[in-house]
């Protein structure tokens, strides 16, 4: 029984998340990261980067997908690291992966390595790259493909 | 008078192109190069800013120069303070598809024939195309694919080396048997590798090994008996990513792989940054990799005499942990032994080099040779007759090239 309506209320999000509008990618430019956290304060945050060449960071998306179905309440913000011209690629990725109602952005500095040094001057430029910022906007970087589990216990904590 | 005017034109023009040549050719007999405006015209910015070199043994600088639709090639007579014409590559317009990690490649054999590896988007995203030439980059052979799956598979990650019979050798990250290992996690490909060695012919792909990590730059070598070795960051179980050296046996065939680093970096990520290998006269590899493992983060440094059985330990740590260092490059001549990388400031990026006089054993002190704001190429060490150049290309400042001193 509890299969069931789990099952249902799935298909339930699923067909509500279709029918939501689609984000277009913004261009994430010096300063827009800041704006991004800074519009979501005094709430938990995620921040993923990831890339539309990145194997993990698609593999990662089921997770993600899952976690947006059970919280919808959870601002949930995708920065693809690719270049801004692929901006058509990376909605039709978030579009495959059932993610394109999430806010969305793009890298749109020539220079990634100066974008992500004022992200976070400790980041090499691996991915995926997640961000858990807790009410307090205390932050916490993770790299790599986490378990749903993972994620659970960092939005926990 | 309009149409008087536009004839004579068209004639000068024609002459340009008969006679350029003949002038070309008669100041390299000189020595020097002859102030031509450029045959193609790509104007100054490089895709990316991304260009690739290589000497000729005559110690000529030959540049491949990309653009977004073109692949051009250039030499220098005078350590790239002046550029010949321009040579294009491919006859027909591509999409062609670079980053740092992934840059275009071009390598001169000792018989002066010139090779140049390029990525483009065709039916499927990033493949390779292969051409060369013998008549000093005034042609250039048609294009062609190195993998036997473009149209399905990612190939990309390439490597190309010469040996001194000119032989030449690819090595690529090529996604044919997928990207997920339901063992060791997401983004692990096979490495495959090919060679060139007549005019004709397709190139045999043929798989070298699984578990490779899809998006770090593998490195290769020659050694002393002019067989590749490759340093790869592999998958391992746990999905832990640290380096495994292979290398081409006697008998043709290739060695399993040995973990010669461990540093226990256990991520499912792209890190894109891949290590460096350069081997010395006497056989010794000498390695330069970036981790952030449970053991070490950073970049560092080791050797090997016998191809990752053993090596040495601890490794060295290179560079400034407070400015990112990363994308180091090796190169051994001799007893010399000399590294580059770079690291940023969160305003420009900088190049810094340290060098060993006794294959690796004590070291310099690091020295910060290079700047440039804006997008970077990774610092490549090159080697012409017996001497070190750093060649480094970005937006910002064009290619720069500098002799390294023993300082």
């Amino acid at each position: 029984m509890f299969k069931f309506l789990s099952t249902t209320l799935l298909l339930f999000f699923t067909v509500v998340v279709s029918a939501n509008d689609v984000n277009e990618p913004k261009s994430l430019r010096l300063g827009s990261y800041q704006e991004l956290v800074a519009k979501h304060d005094a709430k938990p945050l995620v921040v993923v980067f990831w890339s539309i060449t990145c194997a993990s960071c698609l593999k990662e998306m089921a997770t993600i997908k899952e976690i947006h179905l059970e919280q919808p309440g959870l601002p949930i913000v995708m920065v693809s690291i690719d270049d801004n011209a692929e901006a058509p690629a990376v909605l039709a990725t978030l579009q495959d992966k059932g993610l394109s109602d999430l806010e969305s952005w793009v890298f749109a500095e020539s220079n990634a390595q100066r974008l992500r040094y004022e992200i976070d001057s400790n980041w090499y430029g691996e991915i995926p790259r997640l961000y858990f910022f807790d009410a307090d906007h205390k932050r916490r970087g993770i790299s790599g493909k986490i378990s749903k589990a993972d994620w659970l216990e960092l939005l926990a904590s | 008078m309009f149409k008087r005017s536009k004839k004579k034109t068209s004639l000068q023009f024609i002459w340009f192109f008969i006679l350029a040549p003949l002038l070309l050719t008669a100041c390299q007999s000189t020595g020097k190069i002859a102030s031509l405006k450029p045959y193609h015209d790509h104007g100054s910015a490089a895709l990316k800013g991304i260009i690739a070199t290589d000497f000729a043994p005559d110690g000529t600088l030959w540049r491949l120069f990309p653009t977004d639709k073109n692949i051009f090639v250039e030499y220098s007579t005078d350590l790239g303070r002046s550029f010949s014409r321009s040579f294009k590559v491919n006859p027909k317009q591509q999409k062609i598809n670079i980053w740092a990690e992934n840059p275009p490649i071009i390598k001169v054999s000792r018989s002066g024939r010139i090779h140049v590896l390029y990525y483009a988007d065709e039916d499927q995203r990033a493949t390779t195309y292969f051409s060369y030439s013998d008549d000093q980059g005034r042609t250039f052979s048609t294009p062609i694919l190195v993998s036997d799956e473009a149209a399905t598979s990612m190939h990309y990650m390439d490597q190309m080396l010469v040996d001194s019979t000119g032989k030449v050798y690819f090595f690529w990250h090529d996604t044919r048997h997928g990207r997920h290992d339901p063992k060791l996690g997401s983004g692990v490909v096979s490495l495959y590798y090919t060679t060139f060695d007549s005019l004709n012919g397709r190139l045999q792909n043929q798989k070298i090994t699984g578990g490779i990590c899809s998006c770090c730059r593998t490195a290769t070598a020659l050694a002393p008996n002019d067989k590749p070795v490759i340093l790869a960051r592999m998958v391992l179980e746990k999905g832990i990513r640290d380096h495994a050296l292979i290398r081409l046996l006697d008998n043709n065939q290739w060695s399993q792989p040995i973990q010669a680093i461990t540093d226990d970096w256990r991520v499912d990520a792209c890190p894109e940054h891949g290590p460096a290998i350069s081997i010395d006269d006497q056989g010794r590899s000498h390695l330069v990799w970036f981790t952030l493992g449970e053991q070490r983060q950073g970049i560092f440094y080791a050797h090997t005499d016998d191809y990752g059985h053993h090596v040495s330990h601890p490794p060295l740590a290179l560079g400034d942990s407070s400015q990112l260092p990363g994308h180091p490059d090796v190169l051994a001549i001799g007893n010399r032994v000399y590294l580059a990388w770079q690291e940023f400031d969160g305003e420009q990026t900088h190049i810094v080099v340290q060098h060993s006089h006794d294959r690796g054993a004590s070291w310099s002190n690091r020295k910060q040779v290079l700047s440039a704001p804006g997008r970077t190429a990774h610092p490549q060490l090159i080697q012409q007759n017996d001497n070190a150049y750093l060649i480094w290309s970005s937006e910002g400042k064009g290619l720069q090239l500098l002799a390294i001193n023993n300082d």
